[in-house]
């Protein structure tokens, strides 16, 4: 599914170069759990946004079902993304002007999905994940563990068959964190990939695999 | 989506109140400027478009003139040009004389009148050139023969009220005009619009005028009086240049020779629909716009109107810095660009479009009085002004799309990875250098626009502050009583009622006069010179007729030589005023007295006595030569009567009893000769209402503006100012840092702003023949008080953002 190959990424400062990712190669399967661990500064979040998108490299190959990223415009990525990858971070990021059921319903406009349709979709996400009571609240009236499960559901409307996940239980407690990593599981099972980047070995053994990174490289322990 | 769209950006709205506010209030306040100089404008500029065939309509203006110099240049010519160019120049399609006069009309049957009637007396086609249209109609054929006539609407409904059923129509009546010539009425038509220079209550058949007078009236050429206002239209694709080369040489041929000799006339064809705006020549029918304020007030309309929306663009994009996180995110959820510009330029239109409805509610609050300041009464919402409406919304959607889609593509460029990270993104409300010139405009405007009110206010209290070389206060005038025009025994009947009226110890002098301060001349002499003196300018004289009570109602001294007298025959005197006394080549006002000059190279009078200068006409204009006769008026006349002060309201109210006594028919129509005078300022006071008006929201938006910028500013140095405070900067170097570059532009505004409005202003002065003396302080005063409101503007603000807590914005970090 995903197949970096030789990524570089830096950032130049002054006359030094200063390396954010050098030379990772990865493979990811379809339907696989992955970790990303390693201490803050080694690159975990940008490793992240490059296979999300949200970021671009300097250097190396990026090919995502098939499609060579690095060879495509913006617009086309934009509409690669918006089709097969849901973005989770760990400020939720909700919008704040928005109401639960809105805040999901957004991709789905984005992606010109008809008004009928969208009702359907999000009603049963909103069913599945327990909160149709509070589909008319602002983010602002929901506790963070409400709220990131509000952020993993507008990630997961559009059907992704990846999930990038930044820290998501950062700003949680343990259980609110506990109850997310079983959903993430529950997710993973049905098909959906998880990249998850996390501080925790706790939430890394939920996953099948763990890639370490040190500064911008994946770390040979790695399995 | 677009639903979705707006309500974003209505929460956005109500979330952000204060900043929406600011950015709404600038923009409606702006649009309803632009409004309701657009709808003055547009007024201005469609006078006389309703004729039809208005662009083939040419008045016939005449220019005397020797050794360069003008004599006269009037819009009345002659009753000749008409029918000559009639029947000699094959392109003119058809021609119309109008002798114009204020008449009392009376009904007898319902014992109606009404004094000072517009009366237009004029030929059979009047109707058909100026494209009347009737609501009733008896024989208009026989509008060519003498007493038939056709009246106003409004004046119709003043004489015969509303009921015009069976007998009751209006057709066939008979009205009476002045001392008692009869017209039957041959149709009643719908006004003429305000927005025309022509307004006519009653139009009756030239051919009476020429059955009353003579041949004349059908004939005159120089040496004549021009008394005519004559209209011609054109065939359509006719050549407007030859045909002014045939109208200059067929109408020079009917000028005798030996009034040639040392004179040259100029006849122009003015196009009918800029006579408004561009005419102001002598003997206008009404008194004309004034062409430079109107573009004036355009340029302010357009500047007004560019910074608002600038300004609304700069506080948009100001904003992105609260949107940015939203942006970042709507990208990670798979927003592309565009669909993220359509959500901002969405937005726009959501604020452009409350703003329109809010500044259409503050014109329809203010039009009220903003039509009294400018006199203009047409309906706001009307099918002409469809236009305007039109071009409103026009303005509005263009102006809402192009201020939208800078900020909209600021904003939806946004990094998603950077702005979810909390960096918080510099941007700039607008580049640099747009936005130093566009502060710098809004400034250099609210100077001008201020600098503009104080010129025009120093300059119309220093018109009304002149010393005017005579007395006006407590003086009554009373419009003369029309019924006994053409009475021999009219001297008597002034005279009894002078005689009654000076019994009341609070009235101190009467006087009968066909002239008056504030009043335009109705007739004016040209070719005066002195007797036995052939050479000398020819210089057009202001004439009238008074008798020895005017210049003592006036208080208007003699200077040398002796007032008229009641004991003397004057039938050959004259009086003249001491420019005069310069203009017929005397030394001086002594010199000139017992001197005899000859008029048109025949009449002679002489000069018995020369009068103080009297400002006549208000202090735009330079003091007239003056030549006064002595006579009881014919007609047009006023009665002045210089009353005590006190107790003003009694003595008018004996003085109604004394007229009602003697003029039974007459209404007493009156006025206070000061005021009457300082209606002249009129103009130039509505001006400067406007002016100030127009100023204060320059003035407003420009500080809405900077306070915008310095907001914005304070929020993006907010991590400098906490660095900078934690090192040690007091709360004044903080204040500099926020407010300072924003003042450098200010600064820069006022150097190039003060030097073009002194520009400005001394050409404006220039149509001023009395002006005040500029001083360099009055440009200070606009300047500080600029400086000062931009200070409280954004100090308040700054203070805040500098006494913050360093901590609170280091802690984000």
């Amino acid at each position: 599914m995903i197949d970096l190959k030789g990524i570089y990424k830096w950032v130049n400062t002054g006359n030094n170069r200063t390396f954010l990712l050098r030379d990772v190669n990865l493979h990811i399967k379809e339907g696989e759990f992955v970790s990303i661990m390693g201490p803050s500064g080694s690159g975990k979040s940008t490793l992240l946004n490059v296979i999300g998108m949200l970021d671009e490299f300097n250097e190396g190959e990026y090919n995502f079902l098939h499609e060579s990223v690095h060879k495509l415009k913006e617009k086309q990525r934009t509409s690669l993304y918006k089709q097969y990858i849901g973005f989770v971070f760990q400020a939720y990021h909700l919008i704040d002007e928005l109401t639960v059921y809105e805040n999901i319903e957004t991709p789905l406009i984005y992606q010109n999905v008809k008004t009928s349709e969208r009702k359907a979709m999000v009603a049963d996400i909103l069913d599945r994940f327990n909160i149709v009571g509070k589909k008319d609240l602002f983010p602002t009236q929901l506790s963070g563990g409400q709220q990131q499960l509000v952020g993993i559901a507008r990630a997961l409307i559009a059907k992704p068959k990846l999930l990038l996940a930044d820290e998501p239980t950062g700003n949680l407690n343990s259980k609110q964190g506990e109850e997310i990593m079983n959903l993430f599981k529950e997710l993973n099972n049905e098909g959906v990939a998880i990249i998850q980047v996390t501080h925790s070995e706790k939430n890394a053994s939920y996953g099948s695999r763990i890639v370490n990174l040190l500064d911008g490289m994946i770390s040979p322990l790695s399995p | 989506m677009v639903k979705n769209y707006f309500k974003i950006a209505w929460r956005n709205l109500r979330k952000n109140r204060a900043s929406a506010l600011i950015n709404l209030s600038g923009l409606a306040i702006g649009l309803a400027a632009f409004l309701l100089i657009v709808y003055f404008v547009r007024y201005e500029l469609s006078y006389d478009s309703f004729l039809p065939n208005a662009d083939r309509i040419y008045r016939v203006t005449v220019r005397q003139e020797e050794n360069n110099q003008t004599g006269m240049y009037s819009a009345r010519t002659y009753a000749a040009v008409s029918p000559v160019l009639k029947s000699e120049i094959p392109e003119v399609e058809n021609a119309v004389r109008i002798l114009a006069e204020e008449c009392l009309l009376h009904y007898k049957p319902a014992y109606t009148k009404f004094n000072n009637q517009k009366t237009y007396w004029a030929d059979a086609d009047f109707y058909k050139l100026f494209g009347l249209s009737f609501v009733e109609k008896g024989n208009l054929d026989l509008l060519s023969q003498p007493n038939h006539a056709i009246m106003s609407l409004s004046a119709a409904r003043r004489f015969f009220g509303n009921d015009w059923s069976g007998d009751k129509t209006p057709i066939g009546k008979t009205i009476w005009l002045n001392e008692g010539v009869s017209f039957m009425l041959q149709g009643i038509y719908n006004d003429l619009p305000r927005n025309s220079h022509l307004a006519a209550d009653f139009v009756v058949s030239y051919s009476t005028l020429t059955s009353l007078i003579g041949p004349i009236m059908e004939n005159a050429m120089p040496p004549s009086g021009n008394f005519d206002y004559n209209y011609i239209r054109l065939q359509e694709g006719a050549d407007l240049d030859k045909v002014s080369k045939s109208v200059n040489q067929v109408l020079l041929n009917k000028i005798p020779d030996a009034q040639k000799q040392n004179i040259t006339y100029r006849f122009d064809l003015q196009p009918v629909r800029s006579i408004h705006l561009t005419s102001s020549i002598a003997d206008e029918l009404r008194p004309n716009g004034n062409r430079i304020f109107v573009y004036a007030l355009a340029v302010a309309a357009l500047l007004i109107l560019v910074i608002a929306w600038v300004n609304f663009i700069n506080l948009s994009t100001a904003r992105a810095m609260d949107r940015a996180r939203e942006v970042g995110v709507r990208k990670a959820i798979g927003a592309d660009q565009k669909q993220l510009i359509a959500q901002f330029v969405t937005e726009g239109f959501l604020y452009s479009i409350i703003a329109a409805v809010i500044s259409v509610l503050l014109v329809l609050s203010f039009i009220r009085p903003f039509q009294n300041i400018i006199g203009v009464h047409a309906p706001l919402f009307s099918l002409q002004n469809i236009k305007l409406w039109g071009f409103f919304t026009g303005v509005v959607l263009l102006g809402s799309l192009l201020s939208s889609i800078y900020p909209a593509f600021v904003l939806s460029s946004f990094r998603p990875v950077k702005v979810l990270k909390g960096k918080l993104y510099a941007v700039s409300p607008a580049s640099g250098l747009f936005r130093k010139s566009l502060i710098t405009l809004q400034f250099f405007t609210a100077i001008l626009l201020l600098c503009g009110t104080g010129a025009i206010y120093y300059q119309v209290n220093y018109m009304k502050k002149q010393p005017l070389g005579m007395d006006n206060e407590a003086v009554l005038v009373i419009h003369s009583p029309r019924s006994k025009i053409g009475s021999p025994k009219r001297i008597d009947f002034f005279k009894t009622f002078r005689n009654e009226a000076l019994k009341d110890p609070a009235v101190r002098v009467v006087a009968s006069s066909g002239c008056l301060p504030g009043k335009e001349f109705l007739n004016h002499l040209e070719d005066v010179r002195q007797a036995g003196v052939e050479t000398g300018k020819n210089i057009s004289y202001d004439l009238a007729s008074v008798d020895e009570g005017y210049l003592p109602v006036l208080g208007a001294g003699i200077v040398a030589g002796r007032n008229f007298s009641e004991q003397r025959p004057e039938e050959t005197s004259v009086l003249i005023n001491e420019k005069a006394v310069t203009t017929l080549g005397f030394a001086n006002a002594v010199d000139a007295v017992n001197k005899r000059i000859k008029i048109k190279g025949k009449e002679e009078k002489e000069i018995i006595g020369v009068a103080r200068d009297v400002h006549y006409r208000g202090l735009q204009n330079a003091v007239s030569p003056l030549l006064l006769t002595y006579g009881h008026n014919y007609e047009f006349g006023f009665f002045s009567v210089k009353i005590d002060p006190a107790g003003m309201q009694g003595t008018i109210e004996r003085l109604r009893q004394v007229w009602n006594k003697t003029y039974p028919n007459d209404p007493f129509d009156t006025f206070f000769l000061d005021s009457f005078f300082n209606e002249q300022y009129n103009n130039e006071l509505a001006f400067g209402r406007m002016f100030s008006a127009f100023a204060i929201l320059g003035v407003f938006i420009a500080c809405l503006g900077l306070f915008g910028l310095v907001s914005f500013t304070a929020s993006q140095k907010q991590k400098e100012i906490a660095v900078r405070k934690v090192l040690g900067a007091g709360i004044a170097r903080i204040f500099i840092l926020i407010t300072g570059q924003y003042f450098k532009y200010i600064l820069a505004a006022f150097i190039l702003a003060v030097p073009f409005s002194h520009w400005l202003i001394n050409y404006w002065l220039k149509g001023f023949s009395y002006r005040f003396q500029v001083n360099w302080w009055m440009y200070l005063l606009p300047v500080a008080l600029i400086g000062l409101v931009a200070l409280i503007a954004v100090s308040g603000l700054s203070l805040k953002a500098a006494i913050a807590n360093p901590v609170k914005s280091l802690r984000t970090e």
